[in-house]
């Protein structure tokens, strides 16, 4: 993707993502044969890495797992602003 | 006789709260062995030294402490300090105060407390004074009775949750906002001071 996302929407959207792979991954705690409820939770947990994946190449890494999707050419895990800091979302 | 010695109880234990030391003829009302009667007439009446003494000393006195070491009936009524009168424990003076004559008439003082509002207190009890009042409680036993329990026959003290079927799915961006992604589990909240839905 070359152009440049909005910032906080992304973010927004990795968060309903998340949630709704969290909610479903409960549900299939209790569920584990339930082949829609798999079905679900891979897609949506396809749609979080992307969006996680993006986010990190754009704007630096959310989590450890995509700290090396940025496109910089160094470690910069602690570079970007956190979500919880100004500029960061 | 019982007036002299509810001084002389009271004194005391003012003088125990307070630690304050004991002045002159002043002391003498506290010696359990004294005619109080005769020292309080000395102190106040016929002793000009003490009484001036008093009396100077009233600007930087408090109230209290100079009523009963005067002994004096009338300046404690100029005094109106309703706490003492409650202290001294003479139910004719709470009532000519007045401030707790409502309290006993209720007869109950903690409902008042927890009511908050006098009116309800006094009529506590009354199903319709409560609707008005809002407080539910009398109304929440009538529904408890009247409602029909589905889980009737079931084992009592057990907690059952329904088994959940998957069903159908919020978006993503719906589910963030009510807090689940499925339909069927949104369930806001729609309960008001306890009562039943």
């Amino acid at each position: 993707m070359s152009e440049c996302p909005n910032r906080k929407e992304l973010f927004h959207h990795i968060n309903e993502v998340s949630f709704a792979v969290d909610d479903i991954k409960l549900y299939l705690d209790t569920h584990p044969c339930d082949d829609e409820a798999m079905e679900c939770f891979e897609e949506y947990s396809q749609l979080r890495n992307e969006a996680l994946k993006e986010y990190a190449k754009h704007f630096g890494p959310l989590t450890v797992d995509t700290a090396v999707c940025s496109e910089a050419d160094k470690w910069n895990w602690i570079q970007e602003p956190w979500p919880w800091q100004k500029g960061g979302c | 006789m019982a007036n002299c010695q509810n001084q002389m109880r009271y004194g005391q234990q003012n003088m125990n709260r307070q630690q304050r030391p004991m002045r002159n003829g002043y002391g003498m009302q506290q010696r359990p062995d004294t005619n109080c009667v005769r020292v309080e007439a000395t102190v106040c009446a016929t002793n000009q030294q003490e009484q001036r003494g008093c009396m100077a000393a009233e600007p930087t006195r408090g109230c209290e402490r100079q009523e009963r070491e005067c002994g004096c009936e009338r300046r404690e009524r100029e005094c109106g300090c309703e706490r003492r009168e409650r202290e001294c424990g003479c139910e004719r003076q709470e009532r000519e105060c007045g401030c707790e004559r409502q309290e006993r008439e209720c007869g109950c003082e903690r409902q008042e407390r927890e009511c908050g509002c006098e009116r309800q207190e006094r009529e506590c009890g009354c199903e319709r004074q409560e609707r008005e009042c809002g407080c539910e409680r009398q109304e929440e036993r009538d529904c408890g009775r009247q409602r029909k329990d589905r889980l009737s026959g079931m084992p009592l003290a057990m907690a059952y949750v329904p088994w959940q079927e998957w069903g159908d799915l919020y978006c993503a961006h719906k589910a963030l906002e009510v807090g689940t992604v499925f339909e069927e589990l949104d369930m806001p909240f729609l309960g008001r001071g306890g009562c039943n839905r």
